[in-house]
């Protein structure tokens, strides 16, 4: 099982990666910060509970019931919910429009999670904010 | 066991489980089973019905939930599919709409601490346009069964 130091790394690379990807890939930027959340939420998970779950599923079970991570079950729903239904759509675009993503996917649930997680792993909050990549 | 209708018999499981009972139905097929196995069978059975009334009461509780986005939520269904039950919003239009998603949030929060009360449950939204690329027709064709 990963350390928290390695979901933290790869929480970071997947980071690095949403910012590179150009606007007309909307929905490869939500799935992508949705991975960015998982591998934080993971590292939170190992650091407050020594719990590494194994899928989805026990992940969601496992935010839902540590009172600790409430706020970041709240911003990680949303997003588990955009990821695992804009892999189906037709024309995500429609689903998630560019305009949407700063605002909503990072402003409303990406940064709030990142932060909570932050205090709570102890570690100062390190990011700036996520300038899309125009096409 | 013949007894008149109206006696009560008791199967006590500590001094009943391992006794052998024979159970005959109208048409005179017979089964044996334990004290424990009718007991057992029994309390799946309170545990089933239970379980679908807990179901309903929740099914009530997301339409009244429904009524708050009136303007943006269609229907709600809920879908059994491979031992999860998908509570869906159907949403008017093609955007995710955020506001319900923080509402949804809260509510499999809920369900997700509630695991004993109503199973699997998941709730999500999706859009009217995109339905049949999550509902099959069989699934479609049950909810007016």
């Amino acid at each position: 099982m990963a350390s928290i130091e390695q979901h933290i790394a790869q929480y970071r690379h997947n980071r690095r990666f949403v910012a590179t990807i150009s606007d007309q890939y909307c929905d490869w930027i939500v799935r992508s910060t949705f991975y960015t959340c998982v591998h934080l939420v993971d590292a939170t998970l190992a650091h407050l509970d020594n719990y590494h779950p194994i899928d989805h599923k026990t992940r969601n079970k496992a935010i839902a019931n540590i009172r600790q991570m409430e706020f970041i079950a709240k911003k990680y729903d949303p997003l588990y919910q955009l990821c695992r239904k804009i892999r189906f759509f037709a024309d995500p675009q429609l689903w998630v429009p560019k305009q949407q993503i700063a605002s909503q996917v990072f402003g409303r649930l990406l940064y709030p999670l990142e932060q909570s997680a932050f205090r709570l792993l102890g570690i100062s909050n390190e990011h700036s904010e996520i300038v899309i990549k125009p096409s | 066991m013949a007894t008149t209708q109206n006696q009560l018999v008791t199967i006590d499981e500590s001094s009943d489980g391992d006794r052998k009972y024979i159970l005959q139905r109208l048409n005179n097929d017979k089964f044996v089973s334990t004290g424990k196995q009718i007991i057992e069978a029994a309390d799946l059975s309170m545990g089933i019905e239970a379980w679908r009334s807990n179901l309903a009461d929740l099914y009530v509780d997301a339409h009244a939930m429904a009524k708050k986005f009136v303007d943006r939520v269609a229907d709600v269904r809920l879908i059994p599919r491979h031992g999860t039950v998908h509570l869906i919003f159907v949403t008017v239009g093609s955007e995710f709409d955020f506001n319900l998603a923080d509402e949804l949030a809260t509510l499999n929060i809920r369900l997700r601490r509630e695991l004993q009360t109503y199973g699997e449950v998941e709730a999500s939204q999706i859009p009217e346009t995109e339905l049949s690329q999550f509902i099959s027709d069989d699934e479609q064709s049950e909810r007016h069964n």
